[in-house]
């Protein structure tokens, strides 16, 4: 297919759009046809058919093309990560209580917590099959580094969440910027960025790609663009971005810029800023919420965060070269090395 | 041979390069970073040497022999030696998927005619062949085809609303077919037109929604429109 005269962004969303239909596509061709439906298989598709960046499945689709792999080789392993996304979202929306997310309200705010749980539960059992099915494609062996591959990805995730969820929980005041990029990298790194293109590339060159080398670019650009994704949850166009304004103010959420802000308050804030952050979130209040917002900006957090974001793409883009400057030129070695760009610029 | 495959797949692991020996030199990360990028680089060389120790004593236990390019081989190792949840999963999916195996023997199910085969427990996709401009109408055939021995009841198809990456949607209501409602006889086929009004303000992108029939609920499809800008 011929590139399109599409420059900037157009170009990145286009391309990612394109990659996410065909995911969800591959998603829904896997979907059960049995009951339960109305409490199970009726909603699984609800948070895969919703807008969405698509950025994982981009990532991996165009690393595997890139290094010269056949589409149809590389949706399974695509759609396995995209419904572990989704089961992540899911559960992360009934770990936060959230009522909304991009407009939409959460599944635990449509069905309730119990039936979210298990829906949640559902996306993640039916990344299997895909997984399992790669076998026919891509034989016994790529097929099998796959899944060591997902299993890395899976528990690096549920290990970075209970970090996070453990910080909230026990109010966790003493925070650095280390703690917060391992986190992040255990989080979200791996799953978002890292192994997307370790797993694009792997059954692109069936196993020979020296993968290790995504890892620090992925890690990279992964933290760049959750920098950017907690920036614009504070300073964002709440139309354009779909997020309740400052919603991780009020989850308590430990940011790069609530870490920072918490080192740069005189004792006697700090003290406000940890009575607030263990006060139950239904028990907040709004002008807390935009006292710890206005501090953010007063006291250089949020430009501390912009600093970091950028800085972390810079070195990104530096890596880009490492991974991709080998191979032919073509639309999707161009669409990563806009992602990059496109992580700390994007305005949603 | 067995030690040496070892090895190669071991280097294939998250992080073995790392635990191996060989650093990033900092002046290769760019002039410019900052104590972020630092931080970051040591922190990832910390997780994946404490990943490496942690990924052999998992693999000790499991990935004991080189592995087969037998496929049944490769499963079978799966079903008994995997982590817990995956062998429980792999279980129940076998199960379920055996059981669409068995309905699609008596099954009714859409089929898009431009593809040769069907997949038990699949859902097809039926996809506008070519793009659509806005304000503009296209068709789609599809046969739904009864494999039982029965006939089915009368039916109506509905549909849902297709949605496209951004969030715009074309509304359900633009979406019609024909006939309106049907039946199919048992071993017969039907052919069914899906007709889409895109309206004309609609942005260009990438649609797709759910096809469904009442009263025969496993009967579903996903609908697929590429939307240009109006002409």
């Amino acid at each position: 297919m011929t590139a399109t005269a599409s420059t900037g962004f157009a170009f990145v969303e286009e391309r990612l759009d394109r990659y996410k239909t065909m995911t969800v596509a591959t998603i829904l061709r896997f979907l059960p046809q049995t009951e339960p439906r109305r409490h199970l298989y009726d909603l699984v598709p609800e948070y895969p058919l919703r807008p969405g960046k698509g950025l994982r499945p981009g990532l991996c689709i165009a690393t595997c093309r890139a290094f010269g792999g056949d589409l149809r080789d590389i949706l399974g392993s695509a759609a396995a990560i995209e419904l572990y996304h989704n089961a992540f979202l899911v559960h992360d929306d009934v770990e936060d209580a959230s009522e909304h997310r991009r407009g939409f309200p959460t599944l635990n705010a449509l069905r309730g917590v119990p039936i979210a749980v298990n829906v949640g539960d559902a996306l993640n059992v039916l990344s299997i099959a895909p997984l399992m099915d790669n076998i026919h494609r891509l034989g016994a062996d790529v097929t099998f580094e796959v899944f060591r591959e997902i299993e890395h990805m899976v528990r690096e995730s549920v290990e970075g969440q209970a970090i996070e969820l453990g910080w909230v929980h026990d109010n966790v005041m003493d925070l650095t910027p280390r703690d917060y990029l391992r986190m992040t990298l255990k989080k979200t790194c791996w799953y978002t960025c890292i192994h997307p293109c370790r797993i694009g590339a792997l059954v692109a060159t069936g196993g020979k790609q020296d993968l290790g080398v995504f890892d620090e670019f992925g890690y990279l650009m992964g933290a760049a663009f959750q920098i950017q994704d907690d920036l614009l949850n504070l300073v964002g166009d709440v139309e354009r971005y779909g997020k309740e304004h400052a919603g991780d103010i009020w989850e308590g959420k430990r940011t790069l810029m609530l870490i920072h802000l918490t080192g740069v308050l005189s004792a006697r804030e700090r003290a406000r800023l940890e009575a607030f952050l263990a006060t139950p979130r239904l028990e907040r209040a709004a002008e807390d919420v935009e006292w710890v917002l206005a501090e953010m900006h007063e006291r250089g957090s949020i430009a501390f965060g912009r600093g970091c974001a950028h800085d972390l793409a810079v070195a990104a883009g530096d890596r880009f070269e490492r991974c991709y400057g080998e191979l032919p030129d073509g639309d999707d070695k161009r669409l990563i090395g806009e992602i990059v760009r496109y992580m700390v610029d994007r305005e949603l | 041979m067995a030690q040496q495959d070892s090895e190669a797949a071991a280097r294939r692991r998250p992080g073995f390069e790392r635990a191996s020996g060989r650093s990033i030199p900092l002046e290769a990360i760019g002039s410019r970073a900052t104590r972020i990028v630092e931080d970051a680089a040591s922190i990832l060389e910390e997780e994946l040497a404490n990943g490496i120790g942690a990924a052999r004593n998992v693999e000790r236990k499991i990935f004991d022999k080189r592995p087969s390019s037998d496929p049944d081989a490769v499963i079978q190792r799966f079903r008994q030696d995997a982590h817990e949840l995956i062998d429980l999963a792999v279980d129940v999916l076998g199960g379920a998927l055996g059981s669409v195996g068995d309905l699609a023997n008596k099954a009714v199910s859409i089929r898009d005619p431009a593809t040769p085969a069907r997949r038990p427990g699949r859902v097809p996709t039926l996809t506008m062949p070519n793009p659509v401009a806005a304000g503009a109408d296209a068709d789609v055939a599809m046969s739904v085809e009864n494999d039982s021995d029965q006939p089915t009841e009368t039916f109506t198809m509905n549909a849902s609303d297709l949605i496209s990456g951004d969030g715009d949607r074309i509304p359900a209501k633009q979406i019609a077919f024909s006939p309106p409602s049907l039946r199919v006889d048992p071993g017969g086929s039907e052919k069914i037109t899906v007709s889409l009004k895109v309206p004309p303000k609609t942005p260009s992108g990438t649609y797709s929604g759910l096809l469904q029939a009442t009263k025969l609920e496993p009967v579903r499809a996903v609908l697929l429109v590429t939307v240009t800008a109006a002409q």
